[in-house]
């Protein structure tokens, strides 16, 4: 059969919402608090 | 509290993000994925079920239940971008070089900013390759591929072999968020494959903050932005990772379909946010190779896209934000945005 599949699960699907800038504010951390844990990275592979 | 898991696999790094006490069962469920579309979709182990398609000669195959999808999704990529996604271009990969594993011994072109690269994947100076600007050769490419869904049977062109690099990865980022999102209970969980980012289960108050980058191995300090997803996934493509040399001229691992060469587009990295990280993927795939005309498609479909320019220059569009871009705008961006 050809390969192209069912027409309605074609389309690139947008995310629920936009991306956002994050507050440019840091959060005050309790001092008691661990270190935040790495921030994952979003680049080329 | 969040905590975090990285460790090597698909050629690239692997990272869990999700509450402390999840983190062990979420990293579990994510191996497993990850292991799995490995053995099924390497294009680089002799023992892969890919390696075996591409070795069929055009026969039919039977295959698993896996494979069947990661071919059905990358040929999905080819339709929904008009072959600018084309899975089919393994001959011209290994023509130009890159068929092995980086860690099996590559030749790194100055442009790569490759460290510690556990497992990366990369080329050798084998094979020969057009001059630049030259098709390499006629590329019969994803319409020479036949699905059997019912037999479970895929066959290609005689002289096709598949690279099902792109699409595999962000698939197998999708299927570890949700499988590490059950394994928890529904938990909030984040995955990264090589810088491709899959959220399943409730995002943390304020949303996932994810560093965007030309190279995902280049940490947080790179040039880059912030940013927050609250859900789906995140992908970025570029053409500044995974380059080597082919008789003496820099190369890398986007092709151009309409010529296998690597893509001269204009864009050096595009970053898209979309409902999985597999559309996110395809679209940030197909905007690297489409160049210009990646904007306003990415407009119409409503895909929110940071996109680079060759000298560094960013354009934000669809909505994703433009707020604390460590790089300056094109001047364009006004008046396309």
């Amino acid at each position: 059969m050809p390969p192209a599949a069912n027409a309605a699960q074609l389309g690139l699907a947008p995310p629920g919402g936009a991306p956002q800038a994050p507050p440019t504010t840091p959060t005050p951390q309790p001092q008691t608090q661990a270190a935040p844990a790495p921030a994952p990275v979003s680049g080329g592979s | 509290l969040s905590a975090t898991a990285r460790f090597p696999a698909l050629g690239s790094t692997v990272v869990v993000v999700t509450a402390e006490h999840r983190l062990p069962a979420a990293r579990a469920a994510v191996e497993q994925v990850v292991a799995e579309i490995d053995l099924a979709c390497s294009r680089f182990r002799d023992d892969s079920e890919l390696t075996a398609l591409n070795r069929a000669a055009g026969r039919p195959m039977r295959v698993s239940a896996l494979l069947l999808e990661a071919v059905q999704v990358a040929v999905r990529a080819a339709v929904v971008t008009d072959g600018d996604v084309d899975p089919g271009l393994g001959v011209a990969l290994v023509e130009l070089g890159y068929d092995r594993d980086f860690a099996a011994g590559l030749d790194d072109a100055p442009a790569t900013t490759a460290r510690g690269s556990v497992g990366r994947s990369g080329p050798t100076r084998r094979g020969r390759a057009a001059a630049p600007g030259r098709s390499l050769r006629a590329i019969p490419g994803w319409r020479t591929i036949r699905i059997d869904p019912v037999a479970s049977t895929v066959s290609l062109g005689r002289s096709v072999r598949l690279d099902l690099g792109a699409t595999a990865k962000a698939l197998a980022a999708d299927r570890a968020a949700a499988a590490a999102s059950r394994a928890t209970a529904g938990a909030g969980v984040l995955v990264g494959l090589g810088g491709d980012i899959a959220t399943a289960g409730s995002a943390p108050e304020g949303g996932w903050r994810v560093r965007v980058t030309d190279d995902h191995r280049a940490g947080i300090e790179a040039p880059g932005q912030w940013i927050t997803i609250a859900d789906g996934g995140l992908a970025t493509s570029s053409t500044v990772v995974r380059r080597w040399r082919h008789d003496g001229e820099s190369v890398h691992h986007v092709l151009d379909p309409s010529t296998g060469r690597p893509t001269t587009g204009g864009w050096r990295t595009v970053s898209v946010a979309a409902a999985t990280c597999l559309d996110a993927n395809i679209a940030s795939t197909a905007a690297i190779v489409r160049g210009r005309r990646a904007v306003p498609w990415l407009e119409s479909l409503g895909l929110p896209g940071r996109l680079v320019s060759g000298c560094g220059r960013t354009l934000h569009v669809a909505g994703w934000p433009s707020a604390g871009d460590d790089l300056s705008p094109e001047p364009t961006e006004g008046a396309v945005a």
